[in-house]
């Protein structure tokens, strides 16, 4: 059943998503064919190089074209985690809820096909993010940032263990912050699910769930269990096991609530 | 064999009752009518079958299992409201109800599909209300489903496509499960019905088998439903 609710989430983004992806892609390819065509000098090639020091009179259009392609760019960053979260209060009180809500499966299992494809989408949506900067760099400095670049990918490769903690610290991060975002929509949806009431209900609860859950670090840290360190950071033990309650209390208590006392 | 059994089932919005002390069983091979007007709460029964409320009081339960996300395995529920994405193709509907429910039929879906005339690659934008109906009626229909709960299948359909739901309901209910329907229009639906339930504001005011009830009280459905919900 996971599999299935993997595959119709995947499908619902891919019906949902491919135009808006197509037309970023277009959209960002006409920018920098723009850019290139009628605003490239030679000049600019040394500010977007190693040469930083250079001082180049910038034309308006130029800065507007060039604004509007990052808003863009930082706007497909954005993008993934404000749909995940805007789709998963649908799915709890729009018109398709009921769809979503006849599907014979416990709902943690729900919570987890929405997180994979989340992190599905906002790798496609990261990586198109950099591809994005890239291909910006790379077209204003001539082709010619492979050094920036290659010394980036150096430094990743040279500390493959350590970045793969970063990685895999992040993630976690990521994930513990958008199931506490569930889990405050899911108890809003349980009192009503009118926005009135609802917004300002799971606000409150995310402030709430913040204040403690910093306490709590703040405590640990002053009594910590078992020190270790991994990369730069140092852990104890006590900080790891509120590292997994920070985890499960929201997934079990988002999975609780919609299988126990949201209706639909 | 008992399909469902409802006992003392209590449904309230704070102070508001929206159900009080609803007792039904259903027996296999039977088509149960809920009428009532407006606001009586029909609506709200069904979706505590469904699995989509729950009640403040009582127990339902369907082929013995208490309602769960596992019987939505043996409950096909057409609701009342468009339910389905606009963004899907009739085809892509059928993907996901045979992907999700493993007693979903997609011969009979073909031939409910036919029966209605709707073509797979529509997109269920480009469906009137009625068409939507029918869409989804031919999805509900198409499942091997122990309880079939359809929530007003005739509501802003025209006569004619009335009477092809009506049709596709007769011809996609299976006599090795049970149906409930809910209606305005107690015309057109009296002849699907073997037994019926009169709601009003939360509670039942009368029940029984069609065929005794109009003996009994010797006038149609039609008539005996203006007779009880007469102000």
């Amino acid at each position: 059943m996971l599999i299935k609710l993997m595959r119709y989430e995947l499908f619902k983004k891919f019906k949902t998503l491919k135009n808006l992806f197509i037309g970023y892609i277009s959209l960002q390819i006409v920018l920098l064919i723009i850019l290139r065509v009628f605003f490239w000098s030679p000049d600019y090639a040394k500010v977007f190089t190693l040469n930083m020091n250079s001082d180049h009179d910038i034309s308006k259009s130029f800065f507007i074209t060039t604004s509007i392609y990052f808003v863009l760019t930082i706007l497909i960053f954005l993008f993934p985690h404000i749909e995940s979260i805007y789709q998963y209060e649908r799915d709890l009180s729009g018109k398709q809820s009921i769809l979503e809500n006849m599907l014979p499966s416990a709902s943690w299992k729900k919570i987890v096909s929405k997180l994979t494809i989340l992190s599905l989408n906002s790798l496609l949506c990261l990586t198109l993010y950099f591809i994005s900067i890239f291909s910006f760099l790379l077209v204003f400095s001539n082709f010619n940032i492979s050094e920036i670049f290659f010394k980036q990918l150096e430094y990743i490769f040279k500390e493959p263990l350590n970045s793969l903690y970063y990685f895999l610290l992040i993630l976690y991060t990521y994930f513990s912050f958008i199931l506490i975002i569930y889990f405050c929509i899911a108890v809003s949806k349980v009192f009503s699910h009118k926005n009135k009431y609802a917004i300002p209900i799971s606000i409150l609860c995310f402030i709430a769930f913040i204040s403690i859950i910093t306490i709590l670090y703040y405590q640990v840290e002053k009594i910590p269990i078992i020190e270790y360190k991994i990369g730069f950071f140092d852990n104890s033990l006590s900080s790891t096991l509120l590292d997994i309650f920070v985890f499960i209390i929201p997934f079990i208590g988002t999975a609780k609530l919609m299988d126990k006392k949201i209706e639909y | 064999m008992n399909i469902l059994k409802a006992k003392s089932i209590e449904k309230k919005y704070f102070k508001k009752i929206a159900l009080d002390n609803i007792n039904l069983e259903i027996e296999e091979g039977k088509i149960i009518g809920i009428l009532g007007p407006n606001g009586s709460g029909k609506t709200t029964f069904l979706k505590l079958i469904a699995g989509l409320l729950r009640p403040s009081n009582g127990f339902i339960n369907v082929c013995g299992i208490n309602i769960s996300y596992k019987t939505k395995e043996l409950i096909s529920y057409l609701p009342d409201s468009d339910f389905l994405y606009q963004w899907m193709k009739i085809s892509d509907a059928q993907k996901v109800y045979d992907s999700f429910f493993s007693d979903f039929n997609n011969q009979k879906f073909e031939d409910l599909l036919n029966f209605m005339k709707l073509e797979k690659n529509l997109s269920v934008k480009s469906l009137s209300r009625g068409m939507k109906e029918k869409l989804a009626l031919c999805l509900t229909l198409s499942r091997e489903a122990k309880l079939f709960i359809l929530d007003e299948p005739l509501n802003g359909v025209d006569p004619v496509a009335r009477e092809e739901i009506l049709g596709a309901i007769s011809k996609g209910f299976d006599t090795s499960s049970s149906m409930i329907v809910t209606s305005h229009m107690v015309n057109e639906i009296e002849r699907l019905l073997d037994e019926v339930y009169f709601l009003s504001k939360g509670k039942i005011e009368l029940s029984g088998d069609i065929e005794t009830l109009r003996e009994k009280n010797n006038m149609s459905l039609d008539d005996l439903y203006r007779e009880v919900f007469a102000c």
